[in-house]
């Protein structure tokens, strides 16, 4: 397989990016709950959870062994977890963990499900080993080794090692996919059709990362107001999901996809609406520029759309791609925010923090613990100041080469994770070429 | 100014003026040729632009046609017509085939002119399609059309053709586009442009020019634009540059039923004529100058070649004009008639001089002659009563010796006498001849006259004296002149005596002077009875003299005394209206 990122060390506490965090540290290191595909959690290192006045009990999976053979008991769990959560009082018992705070934290659970929550344990040498499938066997410039962690808890996985490319573009992965040079690559969603056409088989998560217009801080005072009024309404969610994602994405009116949210806002978009708004526009506010992240195909071409609504519209929309010399004053920028799947409160205060303080809603980010209702109410806040508009929420694509064989569900599950464990190949000689 | 200047002058004239005639003319011609040689090249450069658009044109149709009779967009016609309406499985195949075709542009277009996929532009799916499906009702051949591109307008030459699929059809409309790309393939002739403009808006802009920001001062170009716009014709015109006039011919290049969709410039830029010619004008100015310089230095030499045998000539005429008689002529090289002039010239001033010496020698006969008649006559006159002396002498000898004694004593006496004014006429005579050289210095000729004038105050006031009034005016800023003062007293004195004479009945005597510039002048007036012509006309010669008892010599020394003084006399009087003498002394 390969990957986009280039890592140079393997950190699950370090800076990670999204796609080492879905791609490669789901293979090595695992948290204590996941969260389902229906949106609830699941068991992982924990086998149950239940909360009293006490707190949260949570009990270990028994038997787990890190990477290194040694046995995972509470100690070292409650360990890593006090490092990461530092307010929490945890106490340990056998196989049992009891987790406070003050009163009882209501998500704690979602919490232990977090990706940043894996359980991941410091050697002497400085490397970080954890409980997952496959250990890290070795990290060399351009390449990453895993072998198969022939002790893992749910039994030995079928691969004997994964070899990752590391720092190959999206289009080079489908390329060497398509020339039999890799079993696994990611996709971006216009080449999931020519990856069928080729018999590749492809998998999808569930919608996840959010694409979005979010005006600069000269444009989100109240005088943008107009002027974002028509951006938003101007163009077709829809078109851009069904045709520019090729259907692979979600309309997002929402910062939360459905499944994580649990809601949806109405489309604030429409012919009539937008020509009411052009109309309002003053002479000089006709003309938007909207600053795209380089090297992101699929952001600049659902800019290119967003230019061609505004022309049909009746005013203009230049979509500017950072070329490190001086570029005129952006608009708006288009960005690409992966959501984390976790409770709703969590994944809007993620997408906000991740947003920064220049997108000017900071001020509206959720609490931890925050009820669905009041994240509801804090999106349509978002969605009628429109500084931060939705556009479409892209799931993780990937293609397997044909003799890539899944024996357990999916290839990537909905969190846009890879689990590779279940995964398996024919023999070389059945392989189609 | 002299003659040869003149004539060198003229020459040099001539030839300047023939010179810049001459630069001019071919300065003008030279324009002229540059000109038609510049409208040769735009117009061969305008044809070879319509032969490009033609074959660009049928390359577009050919590529299009090709592409719409190809498998594989028959089949995507067939998955279009079994999709329904939904083309987004689709947004991504023109690219591809524009990119086999080698096209710019290429819209699949579906039967109701929605956009399927752009390959200029991928995002426009959806969108109506402006132009694809008229245009297919219409021509076949390739026109020029704008086409929508990201965040421009470009211009294109496209065609369109549409794929007939079970229950739709499907259009393929694209082409090339018509930028710098397509410019620079041609080749054009040093010193041609050419701009493309895209007819896009209503108004004419210079940000519709075809790299526009590249174009140095193109909205001089948008009067040009807007007449081919307004007309539908080609039109010409020169603009201005900073480097020189630039001609610019402007081609409409029609669009789908002949609207207007663009219009092709070309500039053939006066740059190169005008250094050309101003080199040709800086080369005739330097040969010119060349020449009007040589044209000068040699009409100088003719004119010098010409006017010397002239000038000596003058110079010549002006020696003898001052009394040098003997100048040679026969030194004097011309040919024709200024030669036969100098031929005649020294001819004429030889025989002057012969009648000269001549003339001197009669008129020194003549003086010789009156010399000796005057000698004779004046000594004649004491002579006679010495001979009669003589003779009584001799007839008293016989006579008593007391009466002998006392005729003797009276006949010394009278010998005595007439001796004496034997040895009076002498020395007048001998004085004459003496006359020495001026003992010149700076002297008053007011005080000469009051002096002179003293020395007659008794003689004009004598009883029995005839009444004779004076009348002096004296110049008080007549200053002095350098002259001998003793002789030129003498002079004044001559005058005044010589006036008194005139004046035997009585009258005026007036005596004046006055400074005129550089000169003195001493006027002495009598009211006498005058001078005839004749008189006048011999007044100054020796022993000349109409006096009873004049020796002719007065007069002749005053004008021998202001000619060694280079200076001038001469004479004023009417018969019966008196006389005035004139002496004009330089200071």
């Amino acid at each position: 397989m390969a990957i986009e990122t280039t890592a140079r060390a393997i950190d699950p506490f370090g800076v990670v990016d999204t796609t080492m965090a879905r791609q490669v540290y789901p293979l090595v290191f695992e948290t204590l709950l996941a969260v389902n595909p229906s949106g609830g959690l699941r068991p992982m290192l924990a086998t149950s959870w239940a909360s009293d006045a006490a707190g949260w009990h949570i009990r270990l999976r028994r038997g787990v062994r890190l990477h290194d053979g040694s046995l995972l008991d509470a100690a070292a769990v409650a360990a890593v977890l006090r490092t990461r959560f530092p307010e929490w009082r945890i106490t340990t018992a056998d196989d049992e963990l009891t987790i406070a705070d003050g009163g009882v934290p209501a998500d704690v659970p979602w919490a232990l499900a977090h990706r940043g929550s894996v359980i991941a344990v410091r050697q002497a040498s400085g490397a970080w080993v954890g409980t997952g499938p496959f250990r890290v066997d070795r990290l060399e410039p351009g390449r990453l080794t895993l072998a198969a962690h022939t002790e893992h808890w749910s039994g030995r996985p079928f691969l004997d090692a994964i070899e990752v490319d590391l720092g190959r573009s999206r289009a080079a992965q489908l390329a060497d996919l398509e020339l039999g040079r890799l079993d696994l690559a990611s996709l971006q969603p216009a080449d999931v059709r020519r990856a069928e056409q080729r018999q590749r088989r492809s998998w999808t998560s569930k919608p996840l990362d959010l694409i979005a217009l979010v005006f600069e801080p000269h444009r989100a005072a109240d005088g943008g107001a107009p002027l974002r009024r028509t951006v938003a309404a101007s163009f077709d969610r829809r078109a851009i999901a069904r045709v520019v994602a090729q259907g692979q994405a979600e309309p997002a009116t929402a910062v939360l996809p459905a499944w994580i949210g649990g809601y949806t806002l109405p489309e604030t978009s429409g012919p009539v609406l937008t020509r009411s708004a052009v109309a309002a526009l003053a002479a000089d506010q006709r003309t938007v520029v909207v600053r795209v992240p380089a090297g992101d195909a699929v952001s600049r071409a659902i800019a290119d759309r967003l230019a061609v609504d505004a022309q049909q519209a009746g005013f203009s929309i230049i979509v500017q791609v950072p070329t490190g010399g001086l570029a005129p004053r952006a608009d708006a920028r288009l960005v690409r925010v992966p959501v984390d799947v976790t409770s709703p409160d969590r994944a809007l205060a993620g997408v906000i923090a991740a947003l920064g303080p220049r997108s000017q809603i900071s001020g509206l980010s959720p609490r931890p613990g925050t009820a669905v209702e009041e994240v509801a109410r804090i999106e349509a806040a978002l969605a009628e100041r429109r500084v931060l508009v939705p556009i479409v929420h892209l799931p993780e694509i990937a293609a397997s080469a044909a003799r890539v064989e899944d024996w357990a569900g999916p290839l990537i599950l909905p969190d846009g994770t890879w689990d590779l464990a279940n995964v398996w190949l024919r023999a070389a000689e059945t392989a189609p070429r | 100014m002299t003659l040869r200047t003149r004539l060198a002058l003229l020459v040099g004239a001539l030839v300047a003026i023939t010179v810049v005639l001459v630069t001019m003319t071919v300065s003008a011609g030279a324009r002229q040729s540059f000109a038609a040689l510049d409208a040769q090249r735009s117009s061969a450069a305008i044809a070879q632009f319509r032969r490009e658009f033609t074959s660009e044109g049928e390359n577009v149709v050919s590529r299009i046609e090709r592409l719409a009779s190809s498998d594989a967009v028959r089949r995507l016609a067939a998955d279009v017509d079994a999709a329904g309406r939904d083309y987004a499985a689709f947004v991504g195949e023109a690219g591809p085939l524009a990119t086999a075709e080698g096209l710019d542009f290429l819209d699949l277009v579906a039967a109701d002119g929605t956009v399927i996929s752009s390959a200029h532009w991928p995002a426009r799916f959806g969108v109506r399609h402006g132009w694809a499906l008229d245009a297919a009702a219409g021509t076949r051949a390739a026109f020029f059309q704008p086409v929508d591109v990201p965040q421009d307008t470009a211009l294109g030459l496209v065609a369109v053709r549409a794929v007939q699929a079970r229950g739709t059809t499907l259009y393929v409309a694209g082409g090339r586009q018509m930028n710098r790309r397509f410019l620079s393939a041609l080749t054009l002739a040093p010193g041609l442009r050419a701009w493309l403009y895209r007819n896009v808006q209503p108004e004419v802009s210079r940000r519709w020019l075809v790299d526009a920001e590249a174009i140095d001062d193109a909205a001089a170009l948008e009067p040009l634009i807007a007449r081919v716009r307004d007309t539908g014709r080609e039109a010409v015109e020169a603009v201005a540059r900073n480097d020189g006039p630039e001609t610019v011919q402007a081609i409409p290049l029609p669009g789908r039923e002949r609207a207007l969709a663009g219009v092709l410039l070309v500039g053939s830029s006066g740059r190169e004529q005008a250094a050309l010619v101003q080199r040709i004008r800086w080369i005739g100015v330097l040969f010119g100058g060349v020449g009007i310089a040589l044209g000068f230095a040699l009409s100088f030499v003719i004119a010098a070649r010409v006017t010397r045998p002239v000038e000596q000539l003058a110079g010549a005429a002006r020696e003898i004009a001052a009394g040098r008689w003997d100048v040679p002529v026969d030194g004097i090289r011309a040919s024709g008639e200024i030669g036969e002039l100098a031929t005649a010239f020294g001819t004429m001033s030889r025989q002057l001089v012969d009648q000269r010496e001549r003339l001197v020698q009669a008129e020194r006969v003549a003086a010789w002659r009156e010399l000796a008649r005057r000698l004779a006559h004046e000594l004649k006159n004491p002579l006679f009563p010495l001979r009669v002396t003589l003779d009584n002498l001799r007839r008293a000898k016989p006579l008593p010796p007391a009466e002998f004694d006392e005729v003797f004593v009276e006949s010394v006496d009278t010998l005595t006498r007439g001796i004496g004014n034997l040895n009076t006429v002498i020395g007048r005579f001998s004085d004459f001849a003496k006359m020495p050289a001026p003992d010149v210095s700076a002297v008053s000729p007011n005080a000469l006259v009051e002096e002179s004038l003293a020395l007659f105050r008794a003689q004009l006031t004598a009883p029995g004296a005839p009444r004779i009034e004076t009348a002096v005016d004296l110049d008080p800023a007549a200053g002095a002149v350098h002259a001998d003062g003793e002789q030129l007293a003498r002079a004044i004195q001559n005058l005044i005596l010589n006036a008194i004479d005139a004046m035997p009945q009585g009258g005026r005597l007036s005596i004046r002077t006055q400074r005129t510039g550089d000169t003195v002048r001493i006027d002495v007036s009598d009211s006498g009875q005058g001078l005839t012509e004749e008189e006048r006309s011999r007044l100054f010669t020796p022993y000349y003299t109409t006096k009873a008892h004049g020796t002719g010599l007065g007069l002749a020394i005053v004008q021998s005394v202001v000619a060694d003084h280079h200076g001038k006399i001469w004479v004023e009087s009417e018969p019966g209206r008196g006389a005035t003498f004139h002496i004009e002394l330089p200071s």
